[in-house]
């Protein structure tokens, strides 16, 4: 028979191993019973032949209990196994691999066995063979025990691997370029706040402010505060640790005093750079000095679920400082050469300009223009976003086919002649030709081309109508014609703001398009007329990451 | 009250154990196994609330192991979350008409796979109660 208490502490294998052995031993004649560390019985396994007297098992169990050595001296050779009761019939053994899950079994054989006088010598062998099978056991349970144990911790640590993996994983896949280096920054440190459970992680960049460099907060988790002060003397301290060839800046008062002097609220904390890719040149000559390679910081303070940051969380912090670091320089890279890029398109095409006093900066304000316009369209939904950068460099290439025009007839004062006119006509193919040379351009090459065509088709090059026009094109019309008619000309003086928006009302549906023109009549254009007047280059800004020394023509050039 | 039951079924031990403990630490009984039919004697046997199975794995495969499943009165019921290995797609067809509850691939975070399993737990006792 089988009475079985609630029982928290045995996993369900062990029950099982000690469920076999105790049927075992019932099937040899003898009771077996285990007991829990406090003396409670947790099974007991009856012959039905003799009736064990709980309380007095439970008695030799807890003495058995009091006589185990302390864990950590125990030897392992050591016989657990004890004889006790009056005719040394019953047997104990304590079970478990650590002190939470000691038990004890106990083997009750048959007293009235035990004592039989007549078989004197076959009750004591018995009994030996009880305490041999006892022992054996007991190493065996234990054993595997200790080994489960050990299974578990491994596993529990390796559960904190995959999480990192994970992590890591989802940083490296999210590391595009569009993606707004706010987002990417502040994905990392959730995320890591996630795994790492600490109090607060903040990453800071550095940014140069007047010619100065300041450490900014980038992004943060948790509790954190950072303020300027306070962010210099971590650059310093964690400078300090690198020159000492230290990985990152780690410190705690858990096992030894603070090296460094911290507020109150800091129980331990971790600091670890990011750096630009130009550290590998500076670690040839070990000199860790990298004062110019690190681009900012990652910083956690206060571990929660462990006493301290450990050499894993290191590591780690410095894996995701890495891939942060990378996505922080490509994003400038990238932004410097749209930027160089941008600005040598402006060069070319103002030089262009320049041919003819009155047209100087044209192309610039037509870009302008035009972008106002886009603007305007994607704002009611007429025109999608991605379109926008396309109409700018449609705007400022427009008339780079007049390369091809002799400067006389570009600055001539009276009326042209029918063959000066024929020329000036071919500006936008020759632009457009000039431009399908280049693969990246191509997208361009329709809006230039078109960019003198009419919607009634009394445009040209190819007199084609309303549907046929690209949107571009439209766009860039209508901003042509406007700074045309603003600016002086070798014909004619400038007209005012208020009669230029008058001939465009006139022009709508024949010269221009008319949802292009009601987009453009409908805004503010004595703000766009302001913004012009008052010079607005920098106003074509993409994203919030700020330069960091012009590394793009480097980049370039290597 | 009884713990719920969970099945984990992988041909790599350390899933098993990492999948195991990460359930067992928080209210599961678990059970294992290490190949598809291993686990079908098991979900017979037990019936348990929940089954976690690798996809890829010799002899019988996951998906082999969920048509047994859903072909079987006794467990057609029971929920699956299947593990893939990253890039290795289920088809929308084949998710659906085996009526597998998630798709995690690995590596994946035992957080989120458990978060997986007590969703499924919860859909599964709302279902039951309506």
């Amino acid at each position: 028979m089988i009475h079985q208490t609630k029982n928290a502490e045995l996993t369900s294998e062990q029950l099982r191993e000690l469920d076999k052995f105790g049927q075992k031993i019932n099937g040899l004649g003898a009771n077996f019973a285990v007991f829990d560390r406090t003396g409670r019985l947790i099974q007991l396994w009856e012959t039905g032949n003799h009736k064990s007297c709980l309380e007095e098992l439970a008695g030799y169990a807890l003495d058995a209990l009091k006589k185990e050595p302390d864990r950590d001296s125990r030897i392992q050779d050591l016989p657990r196994v004890t004889r006790c009761g009056e005719k040394s019939h019953i047997i104990t053994s304590v079970v478990g691999s650590n002190s939470n899950r000691d038990a004890v079994v106990v083997i009750d054989c048959n007293p009235e066995e035990s004592g039989n006088l007549d078989a004197p010598h076959k009750a004591g062998l018995l009994n030996t063979m009880f305490a041999e099978m006892l022992e054996l056991f007991t190493c065996s349970f234990i054993m595997e025990s200790k080994v489960n144990d050990q299974i578990e911790r491994v596993t529990t640590e390796l559960t904190m691997v995959y999480e990192e993996l994970v992590l890591l994983h989802k940083l490296s896949t999210n590391m595009h370029l569009t993606e707004a280096d706010g987002n990417f920054l502040q994905m990392a440190c959730d995320s890591l706040t996630d795994i790492v459970s600490v109090e607060g992680i903040a990453i800071l960049l550095e940014k140069k402010i007047d010619g100065q460099k300041h450490l900014n907060l980038a992004a943060g988790s948790g509790l954190i505060d950072i303020d300027e002060h306070t962010a210099a003397v971590l650059h310093d301290r964690l400078l300090e640790e690198l020159h000492l060839r230290n990985e990152a800046l780690l410190d705690s008062d858990v096992d030894t005093p603070f090296k460094y002097d911290w507020p109150d609220n800091i129980r331990n904390i971790i600091v670890v750079p990011l750096y630009s890719k130009d550290k590998e040149k500076n670690n040839n000559k070990k000199t860790s000095c990298g004062n110019s390679n690190i681009i900012g910081l990652l910083v956690a303070i206060n571990r929660l679920d462990k006493p301290d940051f450990d050499s894993t969380d290191a590591k780690l912090f410095t894996s995701v400082a890495a891939g942060c670091a990378v996505f922080v320089e490509n994003g400038r890279l990238f932004k410097d050469l749209k930027d160089l890029f941008i600005g040598s398109l402006r060069a070319l095409t103002n030089s262009i300009d320049a041919k003819d006093q009155y047209t100087r900066g044209h192309s610039e304000r037509v870009a302008f223009i035009s972008k106002w316009i886009a603007d305007k369209l994607v704002e009611k939904g007429l025109l999608a976003e991605t379109e926008v950068t396309k109409v700018y460099l449609t705007g400022l290439l427009h008339d780079i086919g007049k390369m091809g025009i002799e400067e006389a007839v570009l600055r001539k004062n009276g009326k042209l002649t029918e063959e000066e006119r024929c020329c000036i006509t071919t500006h936008p193919s020759v632009g457009a030709s000039i431009l399908s040379e280049i693969k990246q351009m191509r997208e361009i090459v329709p809006g230039v081309l078109c960019h003198h065509e009419r919607e009634d088709g009394k445009g040209y090059p190819n007199g084609i109508k309303s549907e046929q026009i690209p949107m571009v094109s439209k766009i860039i019309a209508l901003a042509d014609s406007f700074d045309a008619m603003t600016s002086k000309r070798t014909y004619r003086d400038a007209l005012s703001v208020k009669q230029a928006i008058r001939e465009i009302e006139r022009g709508l549906g024949t010269q221009f398009d008319e949802t292009v023109g009601k987009a453009f009549l409908e805004s503010d254009i004595y703000k766009l007329w302001d913004i012009i007047q008052k010079g607005f280059s920098g106003v074509y800004e993409d994203s919030a990451l700020s330069e960091f020394g012009t590394l793009a023509v480097g980049a370039l050039i290597r | 009250m009884t713990k719920p039951k969970v099945l984990v079924v992988d041909d790599e031990i350390h899933i098993i154990h990492v999948v195991g403990i990460k359930l067992k630490n928080n209210g599961f009984e678990v059970f294992t196994a290490e190949n598809g039919q291993q686990a079908f004697e098991i979900a017979c046997q037990e019936k348990p609330d929940v089954i976690v199975t690798d996809l890829q794995m010799p002899l019988v495969t996951g998906l082999e192991l969920v048509e047994k499943i859903r072909n079987n009165a006794e467990t057609e019921n029971i929920p699956v979350i299947m593990l893939t290995a990253r890039g290795f797609e289920i088809e929308k067809g084949q998710e659906e008409r085996l009526r597998i509850s998630r798709c995690l691939s690995k590596p994946f975070s035992p957080k989120e796979l458990l978060k997986s399993v007590e969703d499924v737990m919860l859909q599964k006792a709302s279902a039951e109660r309506d």
